[in-house]
């Protein structure tokens, strides 16, 4: 793995997270905030990728 | 016969003096004034607009880092092609570059194998607000040197308008580039900031920067951006970077004017780690909501600039008859920009019981992270 796999996380009281794992291991845990660097990249991601 | 002044000792003359000297008397008030107002500006609060300019703060304890990512707080390294390296540096006492200033870590960069026309290695701090500076002159200062030869760094300023909207394109500004020796050294450039007249902010608050980049190394698709720096490998190291006002360095002093507390809660506004500190030392308390997950909400220590990212090393929960159940996992639920909230995963919980979060149980160093970088 040489690039950050996302996956969407539905919590349990309905709400979402997008958890973000490194190639080095480490899991992030990122909100659903645009004005989050990590989502943005989340969302470069999900663009680039369709 | 001259007097000094009450405050400041300026030499001015009397009544007595004769009209002939006058001229010597202005003159030598007017270098006092200069002086004083000099001096003056060595430890204001806000005049340096880099937080963390003399990484004193390592709160992610990065000990290497070679593809991109934060190191230092605050201090980012773009690596694209090559090998490279960003590691944290220790000076041995009575070594750092500025007398009077006993920093006590300075960062490297070592590049090697940088080839592509897109290749770069560029040191950078985002700082929050495209307002700042904008249509001012600014000088970009630091210390440097080279582990051989003659490198350069070449210094530019990138406005970026936010996030949200339609925002107006990045404006990348080539402040000028410095040339270093194999000596520690201060450098500087000064450069016309771009009004942001006309342009239009991202709608996502808290979202605009102006990054400021130390290229130290730069394929032939940064030449617009760095004055066609090149390619380099080298060692380049780097301490005490000062962005402020106006066409002359000053004496380098840190973001908060010196106050190393206040440095820290800069900092922690992008990112912060708690440690558990003691072995299975306490983060907080919360509430299971099933067998196999509870919701535990902790105030950061400083407002965050935005709802953040979180990760966590270790920790654990208690269980009805409080022993330790290891954390799994852990989901953002319920975060804002004063509090860290997420679900943690584990096992043996009971539904509608309070928990504790705590360490391990077989460290200190386990740790809660939260970041809301730029």
């Amino acid at each position: 793995m040489t690039k950050p796999v996302y996956e969407v996380i539905d919590n349990a009281n309905g709400t979402q997270s997008i958890q973000r794992t490194d190639p080095d291991g480490k899991v992030w845990s990122i909100p659903f905030d645009e004005a989050n660097s990590d989502y943005q990249a989340y969302l470069e991601h999900e663009a680039s990728s369709k | 016969m001259a007097s000094t002044t009450t405050n400041y000792g300026w030499v001015v003359p009397t009544s007595s003096d004769l009209v002939k000297n006058g001229a010597t008397a202005i003159s030598t008030v007017g270098s006092s004034v200069d002086t004083s107002l000099w001096n003056s500006g060595f430890g204001q609060a806000g005049k340096n607009k880099i937080i963390n300019g003399d990484f004193r703060f390592n709160q992610r304890n990065f000990t290497s880092i070679t593809s991109t990512n934060y190191g230092f707080d605050r201090w980012s390294c773009n690596i694209s092609d090559g090998t490279v390296t960003y590691t944290p540096q220790t000076f041995t006492p009575g070594a750092a570059p500025v007398a009077g200033y006993e920093a006590i870590n300075f960062a490297r960069v070592v590049t090697t194998g940088q080839t592509l026309a897109s290749a770069r290695t560029n040191f950078n701090q985002n700082i929050e607000d495209v307002r700042t500076l904008a249509g001012q002159t600014a000088t970009i200062s630091f210390w440097a040197k080279a582990g051989s030869g003659t490198p350069k760094i070449a210094v530019e300023l990138n406005q970026s308008f936010g996030t949200g909207g339609s925002p107006s394109s990045g404006v990348p500004t080539y402040a000028g580039q410095v040339t270093l020796s194999t000596l520690w050294a201060r450098y500087s450039v000064t450069v016309a900031v771009p009004s942001i007249s006309g342009k239009t902010m991202g709608t996502d608050p808290n979202t605009s920067v102006v990054q400021c980049n130390l290229f130290v190394s730069a394929g032939s698709n940064f030449n617009s951006r760095t004055g066609s720096l090149g390619i380099q490998s080298n060692t380049f190291d780097v301490w005490g970077v000062q962005v402020e006002y106006g066409s002359q360095m000053t004496p380098f002093q840190t973001a908060s004017g010196g106050s190393i507390q206040n440095e820290l809660a800069m900092c922690q506004r992008y990112y912060y780690r708690k440690n558990s500190e003691l072995t299975g030392g306490a983060f907080g308390i919360g509430q299971c909501f099933s067998t196999t997950q509870a919701n535990v909400q902790i105030p950061h220590p400083v407002t965050m600039r935005t709802t953040p990212t979180l990760a966590r090393s270790g920790l654990s929960l208690t269980n009805a008859t409080q022993t330790r159940q290891a954390v799994s996992a852990i989901s953002n639920n319920g975060s804002n920009v004063n509090t860290f909230a997420a679900d943690f995963t584990t096992t043996g919980i009971v539904a509608g019981n309070a928990t504790t979060l705590l360490g391990s149980g077989t460290s200190t160093t386990d740790y809660i992270e939260a970041s809301a970088e730029l």
